[in-house]
């Protein structure tokens, strides 16, 4: 049995393999910590007065889909 | 219901609440069991482990079905294995968010995760009868020279309900037991129970990990065949 650092270690070696197990999961993973850092930095642009126009050219989509999407959390227009 | 239980078997619960609340989830469901089993001593935790159903890993799977709730610590639940793997360090992720954001800001928000809220909705529904709702954050004003028990901000008052299926899965390992003329429910029976669940979220959690509830059911039942 691997210890998790082992296994860490492990998978990162594997990296250049084309196992689909393996890249399915990272894209997942990338997702999710895409969305996590995306919430984080929205809120904080909010906090700073930023608005949603600004916001949304610096992530490259339009105003519409970072209201709909980040609007009603931050609980302001 | 858990008064026939051993007290491996309630530690398993135990870690099922305490897995739960850590992925920030406010329902105990068949997959918070497993994980709950997955982190068991003895036994029935190492053979699991042994098929790399770590608990980490049974985490990580949790969060991939049901999301992370409000709270939850990234570094717990997101796949760092996956991560690492296309040299993603996970930690050094957190280093420089917590750097400019300051600690603690390292934590899930809430996505849009429907089969989440869907998730709660049914366990409130189940078991939500008196919602204490007026917790506000942290319990700051606990009563007042109380001894705390267990850790910190973990060990709360905080009520988490069992999902229907995970009731389900509870009687189930009662079952178990009768089944093998047992008065008591040992760990062994809940596991038996929880590999043996054929919706919900295990079977999905086993074969994402490569194992599979039969296969584990058949080697929890020779463990303790030859035990005894």
């Amino acid at each position: 049995m691997l210890t998790g650092m082992e296994a860490t270690v492990e998978v990162a070696g594997n990296a250049t393999s084309n196992d689909p197990d393996v890249g399915l999961r990272a894209v997942a993973a990338l997702r999710a910590l895409t969305e996590q850092l995306e919430i984080l930095q929205v809120d904080n642009a909010r906090a700073l007065g930023w608005t949603w126009e600004k916001i949304a050219s610096r992530l490259g989509v339009t105003k519409q889909t970072v209201h709909r999407k980040h609007g009603r959390r931050t609980g302001r227009r | 219901m858990l008064e026939r239980f051993t007290g491996d078997a309630r530690g398993v619960v135990t870690g099922a609440r305490d897995g739960a609340l850590r992925l920030g989830h406010d329902w105990i469901g068949c997959e918070h069991l497993l994980l709950g089993l997955a982190t068991t001593g003895g036994e029935v935790g190492t053979l699991l482990r042994d098929q790399g159903i770590t608990p980490e890993r049974v985490g990580w799977e949790t969060v991939r079905l049901a999301g992370a709730g409000r709270g939850a610590s990234l570094s717990d639940v997101l796949d760092r294995d996956a991560l690492a793997s296309i040299g993603i360090d996970l930690d050094a992720v957190r280093g420089k968010v917590e750097a400019a954001f300051g600690p603690g800001s390292f934590t899930a928000a809430p996505g849009r995760e429907r089969r989440r809220r869907r998730r709660v909705r049914r366990a409130r529904q189940a078991r939500w009868a008196a919602a204490p709702a007026g917790g506000g954050g942290t319990h700051a004003a606990g009563p007042p020279g109380a001894p705390a028990p267990g850790k910190g901000s973990g060990a709360g008052p905080r009520r988490v309900p069992f999902t229907p299926r995970a009731r389900k899965c509870l009687a189930r390992a009662v079952r178990e037991a009768r089944a093998e003329h047992t008065g008591q429910i040992g760990v062994e029976h809940l596991g038996l129970a929880i590999v043996s669940m054929t919706d919900g979220a295990v079977p999905p959690i086993l074969s994402a990990l490569g194992s599979s509830g039969p296969r584990l059911r058949a080697e929890i039942l020779s463990r303790y065949r030859q035990a005894s």
